[in-house]
């Protein structure tokens, strides 16, 4: 809601604004640890695979910008079964298993212990319904001549929150979206895809669209950071503050982890632009 | 307690002779019978003296005998005439313009005239119409909101951001009146344009401190905007045609002179912006009056307001102000003047997202009801009493669906209703011929009414720390308190008390200090860096305590060079408490629990104002400069944990170190005058990155300390050039023409710089938005 709002002030804003690109001189936070425990349960398959990836924040504009943590203990308990799954260092930042066991429901702990700090997060698996049907037009969105696609799915009723992801042909960065059923609970709901200008949708593009049910307070977090992600522009930025996530330093909370915890269930689909 | 107050307000009246008399009346202009608001009217050789008020009315009270009266405004003709003073007696007056004698070489009428260094007022910008419409402007278009931005102690958030901020306020801290109705949202497209018609008001004056006890409700400053009157004397066309907008007004004499009116209007072309995206905005005013008799005078004001948006074929958007005023003026006597006003007025913002079949519309409206009286009681003391009533409503958002295949469900927010009350009285004493004081007291009342349902929260909190996460989170809910109609739901009282005192060092200098305290019960929600205009406003309720604004003042005046020079310099310190701050990631649109999104803080602010103004000859002009610092903070209170930014002061996005604007104007000869502007700021406050991780295949920065870091500084210079082409004496038609450029040197003035990656290159980088580069203008005006 606030951002279909909020972009058409940016958007009127845009039309008398330039852009250029500027040499700024930023200050230097200390590295962190980056926990992105993203453990996706894709429909149809047995989500026994999962990675989790470690790495260390870095400067703003430096281009090399994972930097793998090495030598951490990672482990995910089921708290329901007890059951104990160790993620095996492959020694490039990222720690895998093949024997992970994926639950409807089922609240799930993480704990990683890095550079002598233990941090802990704890997250409940959630559904995410199917994805019903593929559209493509040029009617939707701001530019009636652009490419649009649109990815439609029924929302279940309950308090219920998404997030989408694009990944389109010839674009670098992966588009994320979220959503809250506030005003539309029950419906049948979309999400839509429009790049900008620069990147207008072409036939022969493909799309892969990932859909997953996420809590509340992973809607949040993710909500800022794509809010974050934008920008904003203009007097219409809100301002940015720190994104904090669900990963505690067991022993200082002043120094917990960037990243996030996740359990979600996945539906997925890809489509060609025709 | 009271009634020691009230002893202290009577005991000057106790004490008073009764072998006075007073003389009384009306100040109107000459040429168009527009009555003259701030003239000062004297008697020569002694201190008895008055200034006119909004309506153009004064009273001297003084001994029997005879007098020499002297009515003076810069830009007229001063009157002198002789007076018998031996009973009570009424004279109306009219003065002319002076502009008439130089063949219409306009010597400036400069703002404020020169500086008052009698009236303990301070921190007050009196500015014409006239002298508006000579500063140079963007895109042509005039405009009350970007000049009094040139004064010191006033700042906005950067092109393209509307509203305006006082001495470290935020800008829903002014009180804003248009012919007394409050304008809720001051700007057209954003914040490019305001929405004060130039040819349709007469004069504004801008109270930055020792606001009078008439005022109350914003903590921050009053902004009192008053449209013109209409031409009582003949039937007068004024209009003009400009790059963005057209403007044409319409005064005339109704029933024999008794009345007048005036209706103007200005619209813009409807494709402001190219290809298949429009934005467009008009406005309509009206004001006209009608003498009863000698005593009592009837005005009937009104202002209707819109601005447009499409977007493509999916959006649309349409919002803006509609007020009207009925007042009568009551004259009970010589020196007793009194106003009546009803008062209606209303925001609203509307929106169609057809893509999602969502049409959105949220409104604010009240009725006030006030009452003013202005007592002469002698030449020594004034009283300023009265009260007033406001009746609100909100509708703080309703969500409808377009049609059948809409994905969304109809919804409405809690609507909620206030009402806000308040009694006042003040009082101007001249304690010695050197010494003034003004002291008043307000005391203001609040009722939150029902119906609502508001929720109630576990442990009687809204908002709760996660102190595992650091982070602040929504209370939970618990169950909900029922209201009927006329319930109270919570009730304020506030006493504001406001103290002015002047101190004459001689003739042409003197000091003056002030003191107000005033209470908001509103607040605007939004926590973008500039209000938009679709933030709503919260009425003060359970969980949100009112605003509580103190200000001290001291200043220094001094006329010199025979008042060709002024100089003012003030200090103030502003505090502000209960100002709300927002959690991160706080979600405002369309919420319904408010409370949920906030914590309560304070603001701080001071400054250094110096104001140096050339009042006389050909070149005219002010040098404004201000050193200021605007701070926030926000403890966790009831919530828990640090506060917002661990409950550090930080810079508010609108505190600036330095500001400085020159604007002069200068008389080449009948037919060509040029002006020109400077303004010199230090960039606005913002959160810059300080690192950066991957996260779902994308950088993700980290910031730095809230406001941290601030944007390269802003400056620019406008000029313009008019033209008044030659002209038969007894042409009516006057025609000008106005040439302007807007930032002349080009400067690239940065509007915000964000961080991103690139889309082509996945590298991060800056990208700095600027709004206005060089810019040209021309536009035509006429008179006839």
């Amino acid at each position: 809601m606030k951002k279909y709002l909020l972009s058409a002030c940016a958007i009127a804003l845009l039309f008398v604004s330039c852009t250029e690109t500027v040499d700024v001189d930023l200050n230097d936070a200390p590295a962190r640890l980056v926990i992105e425990a993203s453990l996706d349960w894709e429909k149809g398959t047995t989500g026994a695979n999962q990675t989790i990836l470690l790495s260390t924040s870095t400067e703003y504009f430096n281009e090399t910008r994972f930097n793998p943590a090495l030598g951490a203990t990672v482990q995910v308990t089921k708290q329901n079964s007890g059951t104990v799954f160790s993620f095996a260092d492959q020694g490039n930042g990222s720690y895998t298993i093949n024997d992970f066991e994926p639950e409807i429901g089922a609240t799930y702990v993480l704990e990683v212990l890095f550079d002598g700090k233990t941090y802990r997060a704890e997250e409940t698996l959630l559904a995410v319904p199917e994805i019903d049907r593929v559209e493509q037009s040029t009617e939707g969105g701001f530019d009636s001549d652009a490419i649009d696609v649109r990815f439609y799915f029924t929302d279940p009723e309950g308090e219920n929150y998404y997030l989408a992801k694009y990944v389109a042909t010839d674009n670098p960065v992966p588009t994320l979206e979220t959503r809250d059923v506030e005003f539309s609970e029950g419906n049948e709901l979309y999400f839509q895809f429009e790049p900008d200008d620069d990147n207008e949708l072409q036939p022969g593009d493909v799309i892969d669209f990932n859909l997953h049910g996420i809590s509340e307070r992973y809607y949040n977090y993710m909500s800022l950071l794509t809010e974050q992600a934008e920008g904003g522009v203009g007097p219409f930025q809100t301002t940015p503050v720190p994104l904090k996530g669900n990963c505690i330093n067991i022993n200082d909370n002043s120094d917990n982890a960037l990243g996030y915890f996740r359990v979600t269930e996945l539906s997925t689909t890809s489509y060609t632009v025709e | 307690m009271k009634k020691q107050l009230l002893l202290l307000f009577l005991l000057p009246i106790l004490l008073q002779a009764q072998d006075k008399f007073s003389l009384s009346g009306s100040l109107k202009d000459q040429s168009n019978g527009e009555t003259i608001f701030g003239a000062n009217v004297f008697f020569e050789g002694t201190n008895i003296g008055a200034v006119t008020n909004e309506y153009g009315f004064f009273s001297l009270t003084a001994p029997q005998g005879e007098y020499t009266l002297v009515v003076s405004y810069m830009g007229y003709t001063d009157i002198k005439q002789t007076v018998s003073l031996n009973a009570n007696q009424k004279l109306n007056l009219e003065m002319a313009p002076e502009a008439s004698q130089l063949e219409e070489v306009v010597v400036v009428a400069d703002e404020t005239t020169k500086t008052n260094i009698k009236t303990p007022q301070m921190s007050t910008v009196q500015l014409k119409a006239e002298t508006i419409k000579q500063m140079p402007v963007v895109l042509g278009e005039v405009d009350i909101l970007k000049s009094i931005q040139m004064l010191p102690g006033v700042t906005n958030n950067g092109e393209g951001s509307s509203g305006f901020h006082v001495r470290g306020g935020a800008s829903d801290q002014n009180l804003v009146l248009l012919d007394e109705a409050i304008i809720y949202n001051t700007s057209h497209l954003f914040g490019f344009f305001s929405v004060f018609n130039a040819d349709a008001i007469k004069d504004m004056k801008l109270y930055k401190g020792g606001i009078p006890s008439q005022f109350g409700g914003r903590v921050s400053s009053v902004l009192d905007v008053r449209q013109k009157d209409g031409n009582s004397k003949e039937f007068k066309l004024t209009g003009g045609v400009g790059l963005v907008a057209s403007r044409l007004a319409a005064e005339a004499p109704l029933f024999n002179g008794k009345g007048s009116f005036l209706l103007a209007g200005r619209g813009s072309y409807a494709h402001l912006f190219l290809n298949e995206n429009k934005a467009n905005f008009y406005d309509v005013n009206l004001k006209t009056n009608y003498e009863i008799n000698e005593n009592n005078r009837l005005y009937l004001s009104g202002y209707y307001g819109r601005d447009g948006m499409e977007f493509g074929s999916s959006f649309e958007n349409d919002y803006g102000n509609l007020s009207g005023n009925l007042r009568w003026n009551h004259i009970f006597s010589e020196r007793l003047f009194s106003n009546l006003s009803l008062i209606y007025s209303k925001y609203d913002y509307h929106f169609v997202f057809d893509d999602i079949g969502l049409d959105w519309v949220s409104d604010i409206d009240n009725y006030n009801l006030k009452y003013d009286l202005k007592w002469y009681m002698n030449d020594k003391i004034k009283f300023d009493f009265g009260a007033s009533t406001i009746k609100y409503d909100f509708n703080p958002g309703e969500v409808t669906p377009t049609g059948e295949d809409s994905s969304v469900n109809y919804r409405k927010l809690d609507d909620k209703e206030a009402l806000e009350s308040a009694i006042y009285l003040g009082m101007e004493h001249k304690i010695s011929p050197k010494f003034t004081a003004q002291y008043g007291m307000r005391y203001s009342h609040f009722i939150r009414q029902g119906p609502q349902s508001p929720n109630t929260y576990e442990n009687d909190q809204p908002v709760v720390y996660n102190a595992e996460q650091g982070v602040y989170e929504r209370g939970t809910p618990n169950g909900t308190k029922e209201y009927g109609s006329g319930d109270n739901i919570k009730t304020f009282g506030n006493f504001e008390p406001r103290l002015a005192l002047s101190y004459q060092l001689d003739e042409k200098s003197s000091v003056k200090a002030s003191y107000n305290r005033i209470a908001q019960y509103l607040h605007l929600i939004s926590n973008t860096t500039s209000a938009t205009p679709l933030d709503v406003w919260a009425p003060s309720g359970e969980f949100i305590d009112p605003q509580l604004g103190d200000q001290y003042a001291i200043g220094y005046f001094r006329n010199f060079a025979n008042n060709a020079f002024s100089m003012e310099i003030e200090a103030y310190y502003k505090t502000i408490d209960n100002r709300l701050d927002y959690i991160d990631g706080a979600d405002l649109i369309a919420n319904n629990t408010i409370e949920t999104e906030v914590l309560a803080g304070e603001t701080r602010s001071y400054g250094l104002e110096l104001l140096l103004k050339k009042n006389t000859g050909r070149l005219t002009g002010w040098l404004a400069y201000t050193l200021s610092k605007a701070e926030q903070r926000t403890p966790g209170g009831s919530a828990g944990g640090p506060g917002i930014n661990n409950g550090d002061w930080y810079r508010t996005s609108y505190d600036r170190t330095h500001d400085l604007s020159l604007t002069a104007s200068y008389q080449w000869n009948k037919k060509w005058s040029f002006g020109a502007n400077f303004a010199f700021q230090t960039g606005r406050p913002i959160t810059y990155p300080n690192g950066q991780f991957v996260y779902e295949g994308t950088s993700v920065a980290t910031f730095s300390d809230r406001n941290a870091d601030r944007l390269p500084a802003y400056h620019r210079l406008d000029l313009s050039a008019t033209y008044r082409p030659n002209r038969k004496p007894n042409n009516r038609w006057k025609g000008e023409w106005v040439f302007g450029i807007y930032n002349v040197y080009n400067r690239h003035n940065a509007a915000s710089i964000s961080f991103g990656q690139n889309e082509d290159t996945g590298l991060n980088e800056a990208s700095k938005t600027y709004i206005f580069g060089i810019l040209p203008a021309i536009s035509y005006n006429f008179k006839f």
